[in-house]
């Protein structure tokens, strides 16, 4: 018992000798030791133990200040060797700043879009209990949030999970006050829209905004705009040929929320076809209790729907807000390119800190004699770690600041390319970012350097170019050759990708549709204009400068409505089929607007007088979905088999065109005769469209003075199908061209460390009878090399992305050879250009300059 | 040259004193000694610590002893540099006490 009492605390000493370091761990437990034994001898061992403790308490304070103290002035004498260094090779370190900084600023900036992304719908309180309930079809299989409009109220009363339920019918509208008139987007919604989303409200309680059911609620922008700076609250405005009364003013609905709109109206007021079971046309908002399991709160709502209504091909589920923005329903959506960017944003880092590896290393042999000496006068390997760790964390820092210039540099562009509300921001979670990233890439990048340069033996440093300092070399070569080819195979990726998504898009802007879409104008009108728009349309095209003109109930661009084929029914209709058809209503002139051509028979005509009535023109997708063989005077039967059944004969089937996306096929598509419609779509002549759409203004006010005039030109409406395509395409193209650029940069820094270690080798080339043009070949020769592997390595990697991307699209190019071989062409020449700039000024050198050293 | 501070100065007079015999155990007990209070181990540490990386103190190793648990101890020995600076502070304490006039402080009663 004694002797194990002797000893001081264990514990004690654990902590003591976890404070301190080396040679003074022992003194001073010693003298803490020397003290304890003398304590114990008076006043006995608990005494001595509990002074102890006391001791130690009091002291590791005071040892672990000194040691930051300590190693505080270490850091400073390390940095200070650092900027000497960065002071010395002026070149090396522009190039390896500004390498990181582009490859930072590009990170930055994806990381705010991401984030900016992420945030969509997040601001609500409660976000994540709030829900939209879609729809999975089975027949065809697919997904929908389009649903009746009595659902929601229907499942707030019925199920006690359900805290709150809002519909959402949203609309684009004309509101008018004192004959001043803009179309909005609006929605109809209940007052419990106010208790689910958070959007906040300015003006108006939220209880009793929506008590009288001729109230709206509008934004503060939309306020502005009819009222300037009057109180809008109690105003009057005319919608939908009513009046309603302002009740609240809604603040301005913030970019990154997936509900837009400029004022919101009563549900109540709605439309026939939003309070019934039988019609789809509404989106349901639902809150669930704290505590409510989503999932089975989708189990039993699924078979809702199929209770108030036959035919009801679809079951319902509940879709996380969070998720509505980032995560298509079917798979997919805006959160792949989440990704493709988060992973583009780390590959440009990873090219930028293979740069300062590369220089490092390969400048490294310019510091054999300054490690050699150091290791000679007694630095440690940790100390010469921790002062290259240095060096390239100072390189980051400063690379930092340049890339956060950099980035508030281009931000205004980027948000103008992407439509974005991006902004620099200092809160401290992104300030700790920042200053993540940048310790993370200086510890990367600085890390392969640290640990090969303080590896060298001192004595096979110092004592000359032969021996094990070659070998040394070699190892640290064939690092460098591997870092390149893989900087290079990212590069060359990017260029694959983005030669692949300009072909696609180039195929997209320049495949025929089928129908000539250029200087195709529509007009969209409202209600009132609907029984003079024939007459309208005969005054516009006595004006030459409008060619022709169509009228159709739906947009041509817009999917319209669609039908499943139960629905539908035919002269020899039989077995299972599985489709959706399209329908719209047009008039004599759509062939002709849209230059359509027949595939076979004849498209409405005014000749023909039963036409309106019985006749209908399918597309040639209609006629393979039916399993058609002879569908000329076939007959067609819509709504079949309920009281509102049409029956309609074939009398022509249109050539397929595409006025979709291409990134679906063409689908069956029918049309039926009318002679009104609020699309009017014209042909304008090319030039002078501008005056052409003053005319078309000028006499659409003649009927309907305080309508406001809406258009748009077909192709841009096409264009607009594929923005994320094109936003992707662009932004691939930038980040393409930094990831080339910042490899170049570091190619140049090691071709011109290369070419200076070989100045005397070239001199006596030279000396020998080399001619100027070989001994660039025998440069260029290697960096060659390693850019051909770097292709090899790319290619399939840059095969399998493309086709995953071209996945997306019905419509695609094949992925062709050429697309590789020019990537490796580019990727060559760039190559090869760096490079050369550097051998062409070491092979014209005079070789009495390299060598008169010697 | 650097001005030392109270407890550089304290150690580095106990270093001198002691002579043969200034490792940190002797040391710290005439420093609570002198000044009546108790300095813990690292409080004693830390300034000598300070005073050899500045170069005023150069250190030794005894053998190890038994009493400290077969550890050895570190002897300190003033360097002319240390001298140098001791006397500096010596002169700059003389100096600002040299002449001061007579300060009327009310005694308290």
């Amino acid at each position: 018992m004694r002797q194990i009492h002797s000893k001081p605390p264990r514990i004690a000493q654990w902590l003591v000798s976890h404070t301190l370091k080396g040679e003074d761990r022992d003194i001073l437990l010693g003298d803490f030791e020397e003290f304890f034994t003398e304590i114990k001898k008076e006043a006995g061992f608990l005494k001595a133990a509990i002074w102890y403790w006391k001791q130690v308490f009091k002291s590791i304070p005071l040892f672990l200040s000194n040691q930051i103290y300590w190693s505080l002035i270490m850091i400073k004498n390390y940095l200070k060797t650092a900027v000497r260094n960065l002071k010395n090779d002026k070149v090396y370190s522009v190039i390896n700043i500004s390498g990181l900084a582009i490859g930072m600023a590009c990170t930055i900036l994806i990381l705010l879009w991401v984030q900016y992304e992420l945030s969509f719908d997040q601001f609500h309180n409660n976000a994540g209990r709030i829900y939209r309930v879609s729809a999975h079809y089975h027949d065809p299989d697919g997904f929908g949030q389009y649903l009746p409009g009595p659902l929601a109220a229907y499942l707030k009363e019925g199920y006690p999970e359900i805290l709150d339920a809002t519909s959402y019918k949203p609309m684009a509208m004309k509101l008018t006050v004192d004959n001043r008139s803009f179309f909005s987007q609006g929605s109809y919604v209940q007052p419990s829209f106010f208790k689910i989303f958070s959007f906040p409200l300015l003006k108006g309680d939220a209880e009793t905004i929506f008590l009288d059911r001729y109230s709206i609620v509008i934004t503060d922008e939309l306020a502005q705009k009819f009222f300037g700076q009057e109180n809008p609250v109690g105003k009057t405005m005319t919608f939908m040929g009513g009046d309603v009364k302002v009740t609240g003013i809604i603040k301005n609905i913030p970019k990154n929320s997936h509900l837009q709109f400029d004022f919101l109206v009563p549900y109540e007021i709605g439309f026939y076809s939003m309070r019934i079971w039988s019609n789809n046309s509404v989106f349901s908002y639902v809150k669930l209790a704290e505590h409510a399991d989503s999932h089975a709160v989708s189990q039993k709502i699924s078979d809702v729907a199929k209770k108030h209504r036959q035919n009801c091909n679809y079951d319902l589920f509940l879709h996380p807000l969070a998720k509505i923005h980032l995560y298509a329903l079917g798979g997919g959506g805006q959160i792949t390119y989440v990704y493709i960017f988060t992973i583009m944003a780390v590959f440009v880092l990873l090219i930028a800190s293979i740069n300062f590896m590369n220089l490092s290393t390969a400048r490294a042999e310019k510091r054999f004699k300054e490690i050699g000496v150091k290791k000679v006068l007694g630095s440690s390997r940790p100390q010469l770690i921790k002062q290259f760790l240095s060096e390239s964390i100072l390189h980051s820092f400063i690379a930092l600041f340049l890339a956060l210039f950099l980035t508030a540099l281009l931000i205004p562009s980027v948000n103008s390319i992407l439509n974005t509300p991006l902004k620099l921001n200092f809160s401290l979670m992104w300030i700790c970012s920042f200053i993540g990233i940048a310790l993370l890439t200086g510890v990367f990048s600085g890390s392969y350097p640290a640990l090969y340069l303080s590896g060298f033996r001192p004595l096979a440093v110092l004592k000359g170019p032969f021996g094990s300092r070659s070998k040394v070399r070699s190892r640290a070569t064939f690092l460098r050759k591997t870092l390149v080819v893989m900087q290079f195979s990212l590069s060359i990726f990017f260029i694959i990708g983005i030669l692949a998504i300009t072909r696609q898009m180039n195929y997209i802007r320049t495949i025929n549709l089928g129908y000539d879409k250029d200087y195709l104008v529509v007009v969209k009108t409202s209600g009132e204009l609907r029984k003079n728009i024939q007459v309208i349309k005969n005054e516009l095209l006595e004006n030459p400068a409008i060619l022709n003109a169509t009228v159709s109930m739906m947009s041509l661009v817009d999917w319209g409505s669609s039908v499943t084929d139960r629905h539908l029914s035919w002269t020899g209709k039989s077995g299972e089929y599985s489709f959706m058809m399209g329908q719209n209503f047009v008039d004599y002139d759509f062939l002709d607007t849209l230059k359509l051509q027949m595939a076979q028979g004849r498209f409405f005509s005014r000749e023909f007088l039963s036409d309106p009535k019985e006749a209908c023109v399918v597309n040639e997708a209609a006629v393979k979905a039916m399993r058609m063989d002879e569908p000329l005077g076939k007959k067609f039967y819509i709504n079949a088999g309920t009281d509102s059944e049409r029956p309609k004969t074939i009398i022509g089937v249109v050539k397929d065109f595409n006025t979709q996306s291409l990134h679906k096929e063409i689908r069956p598509f029918w049309w039926e005769f009318t002679n009104s419609g609020s699309y009017l779509c014209l042909k304008l002549q090319g030039r002078s469209t501008s005056a052409s759409l003053k005319f078309i203004e000028n006499k659409i006010k003649e009927f309907v003075p305080d309508d406001p005039f809406s258009y748009y030109f077909l192709d841009d409406k096409l264009n607009s199908l594929y923005q994320t395509e094109q936003l992707t395409g662009s932004l691939t193209r930038y980040i393409t061209f930094l990831a080339v650029f910042i490899s170049c940069l570091g190619l140049f820094g090691l071709a011109s460390f290369s070419v200076e270690r070989r100045t005397k080798e070239i001199g006596i080339r030279k000396v020998l009878g080399s001619s100027s043009s070989q001994v660039v070949l025998l440069l260029t020769k290697e960096f060659t090399k390693w850019v051909l592997m770097a292709n090899v390595l790319a290619w399939p990697a840059a095969y399998f992305a493309v086709n995953l991307w071209l996945k997306n699209f019905a419509f695609k190019t094949a992925i062709s050879v050429w697309i590789f071989l020019l990537a490796a062409g580019l990727s060559l020449l760039i190559a090869l250009i760096t490079v050369s700039l550097q051998s062409i000024r070491a092979a014209t050198a005079n070789p009495v300059d390299s060598l008169r050293y010697e | 040259m650097k001005i030392l501070s109270r407890i550089e100065e304290l150690v580095m007079l106990t270093v001198w004193r002691l002579e043969e015999n200034a490792y940190g155990v002797p040391i710290r007990k005439y420093i609570i000694k002198v000044t009546g209070s108790d300095w813990s181990i690292g409080a004693i540490y830390v300034p000598l610590d300070r005073l050899v990386k500045w170069g005023y103190l150069e250190t030794s190793q005894s053998d190890p002893t038994e009493e400290r648990g077969g550890r050895s101890k570190r002897y300190y020995k003033l360097t002319a540099e240390g001298l140098e600076a001791l006397n500096h502070i010596k002169k700059v304490e003389e100096f600002m006490w040299l002449d001061l006039p007579h300060l009327a402080v009310e005694k308290e009663k």
